[in-house]
């Protein structure tokens, strides 16, 4: 357990160094107890950024151990730093002050968000400890995604063991990209033993990260009440620590894509720069975790851009501008699998084919009602994506303004997008549906719940 | 709010927090679900009874830069796929192939006793020199 610890707070603490460095650019001049406050939106940046670099490195040619990762930090910092040395970037990417918020919050608004408080902290308290204490019990946590971590670390990206042959045992999902992997290998491999519950460890620490980051950058925006329970309702959600303890790589893509349509919608909403950092580190990383993180990334954005550019279309080229770099740091890979005859595991000319889906239909309905289940049972995922629709809705009605339909747009996108894939997959729709459907819903409830606060917040406001 | 009511609902709070960990409640209870975190050991959790220490042993046995071939003959598919999974954590960096005629090691789970020699690592794990097997 030692070794175990030691081996995960080292790594983090210079994944934190690594997503300080990022911000210090946007955080220069501020008082330490705001530089503190940021802490999980830089663990996040750090983890994303620094993981992207691991797995752009291994695409180059290297394997991802120590030396390879301390590289990665250290560029990941100094590319933060030089930032950092120029007034003029300081000032375009400051980070944004306190909002306009209530200056009298009343009695039992404050008792209301110091016991939601509590209870969030307290929730973080027993995920990192259960992180830590616990084994992943998802299969494809140590039969597919630390095996090629190991395999990183000690061969790199070497195409006996991550593309098709005859010869050797390669790894399933050739497709998948290898941030999660880059991070838990390199972590196990540190522990020492073969200790797999570094990987939980590691995915309690980013989901503490995320309840931080999305506590720190509504601060100001939402009355602390609504903010601290929202962010309760989240993670008292009986999934979000199951999946904390599963070593999936779904709750790092949920994590990830959650904070990239925040950020997007934030930079279209006030046109501050510093958001565009962040849906360049945030969109970055979710295109890194999962194949799946490059469509869902796309949708997302596409559809708030529609409904949130359309008076704000002078900040659409920027936005476009931070996904183009995001999807850069992403090409190596591209070019590595086709250099290998690494092919998507359905083709997109199949899920796009009318005759191929035609034959199928009668996936959809199971799909839907799957999901539909995961996403709306109360002992799953408490109310988080009903309260959001409802809210989304609500608030779009009554400011009559198409923006606040995004958030219930962007939910119902990426429920259309999961039965879209359920539908065109190729395997058996019911042994599917039972081992991935629960999971691949990570991305929508956890927008949803980052919505909820912001949603209430505006309906509590007088028109 | 006045400081002392602040004070008393931090205390108030704080203390629910720590009787959550401490108090007694059913495994499955939902607040029983959020504090209860019974530890686990360090090795995965397989689908089917394997042993670590025994994967473990092999690991050391097997050379960084030598090959092996997992064999499970006449076992489900769960247990040839999550024997191939640890044979891919415990005797990495060691590189698995998919043949006999290129392997120098070969991992296997056997129901019964082997008739060639190898070394016994653990409950119906072996270890052969690839040769021997031939």
């Amino acid at each position: 357990m030692t070794g175990l610890v030691l081996a995960v707070a080292a790594v983090n603490a210079v994944l934190l160094a690594a997503g300080y460095g990022v911000l210090s650019p946007t955080l220069r001049g501020r008082p330490p107890v705001e530089w503190a406050s940021y802490a999980g939106v830089a663990l996040l940046a750090g983890a994303g950024l620094v993981g992207v670099a691991l797995f752009v490195a291994a695409v180059l040619g290297a394997t991802t151990g120590p030396v390879t990762f301390a590289v990665a930090a250290a560029a990941v910092s100094a590319a933060g730093l030089a930032v950092n040395a120029s007034p003029r970037a300081r000032t375009w990417l400051a980070a944004p002050d306190r909002g306009d918020r209530p200056r009298d919050a009343a009695g039992w608004e404050s008792a209301v968000a110091i016991a939601a408080c509590f209870g969030v902290v307290a929730v973080c308290a027993f995920a990192v400890v259960g992180g830590f204490r616990s084994s992943p019990w998802l299969d494809d946590a140590w039969g597919i995604w630390l095996p090629k971590g190991l395999a990183l670390v000690d061969h790199g990206l070497d195409e006996r063991l991550f593309a098709p042959n005859g010869d050797y045992v390669f790894f399933e999902v050739p497709d998948y990209p290898l941030w999660w992997s880059a991070l838990t290998g390199l972590e196990v491999r540190l522990a020492g033993g073969l200790d797999v519950r570094a990987m939980n460890a590691q995915l309690a620490l980013l989901t503490v990260g995320f309840v931080a980051a999305a506590a720190r950058l509504l601060w100001g925006f939402v009355r602390p009440w609504l903010l601290w329970t929202g962010l309760l309702l989240v993670v008292a959600s009986p999934e979000l620590l199951r999946h904390s303890q599963s070593g999936m790589a779904d709750l790092p893509l949920g994590i990830y894509l959650a904070l990239f349509v925040l950020s997007a919608a934030a930079w279209l909403a006030s046109g501050r720069p510093f958001y565009l950092l962040l849906v360049f580190a945030f969109g970055a990383t979710a295109l890194a975790v999962k194949t799946e993180g490059v469509p869902q990334l796309l949708l997302f954005v596409a559809i708030v851009s529609a409904v949130a550019g359309r008076t704000r279309a002078h900040r659409l080229p920027a936005l476009g501008g931070a996904v183009a770099c995001a999807l850069a740091t992403f090409a190596p890979w591209l070019v590595w699998r086709v250099a290998n005859g690494i092919d998507a595991r359905v083709p997109l000319s199949d899920a796009l084919d009318p005759g191929y889906l035609g034959d199928r239909t009668s996936r959809v309905g199971s799909a839907i009602e799957a999901l539909a289940g995961h996403v709306a049972d109360p002992t799953q995922w408490l109310v988080v994506v009903p309260l959001a629709l409802a809210l989304s809705l609500a608030v779009a009605a009554r400011t009559r303004e198409l923006a606040w339909l995004a958030p219930a747009l962007v939910v119902a996108a990426g429920f259309a997008f999961w039965t879209w894939a359920y539908w065109a997959d190729r395997d058996e729709i019911d042994f599917v549906l039972a081992t991935s459907s629960y999971r691949v819903v990570d991305a929508l409830v956890l927008t949803a719940g980052l919505a909820v606060p912001v949603l209430a917040e505006r309906l509590l406001r007088r028109p | 709010m006045s400081r002392l009511a602040r004070a008393a609902l931090l205390a108030a709070c704080g203390l629910a927090v720590l009787l959550l960990t401490v108090l007694p409640r059913p495994a499955d209870a939902p607040l029983g679900r959020v504090a209860n975190v019974d530890g686990d050991g360090p090795q995965p959790r397989f689908d089917t009874p394997l042993d670590a220490a025994a994967l473990r042993r092999a690991g050391r046995l097997v050379p960084d830069d030598e090959t092996y071939l997992v064999a499970a003959p006449g076992a489900d598919p769960l247990l040839q796929g999550n024997l191939k999974a640890a044979a891919q954590l415990y005797l990495a960096p060691s590189l698995p192939v998919q043949s006999l005629e290129r392997a120098q090691w070969v991992l296997a789970y056997l129901e019964v006793e082997p008739d060639i020699p190898g070394r016994r690592l653990g409950s119906r794990l072996w270890l052969f020199d690839a040769e021997a097997a031939r």
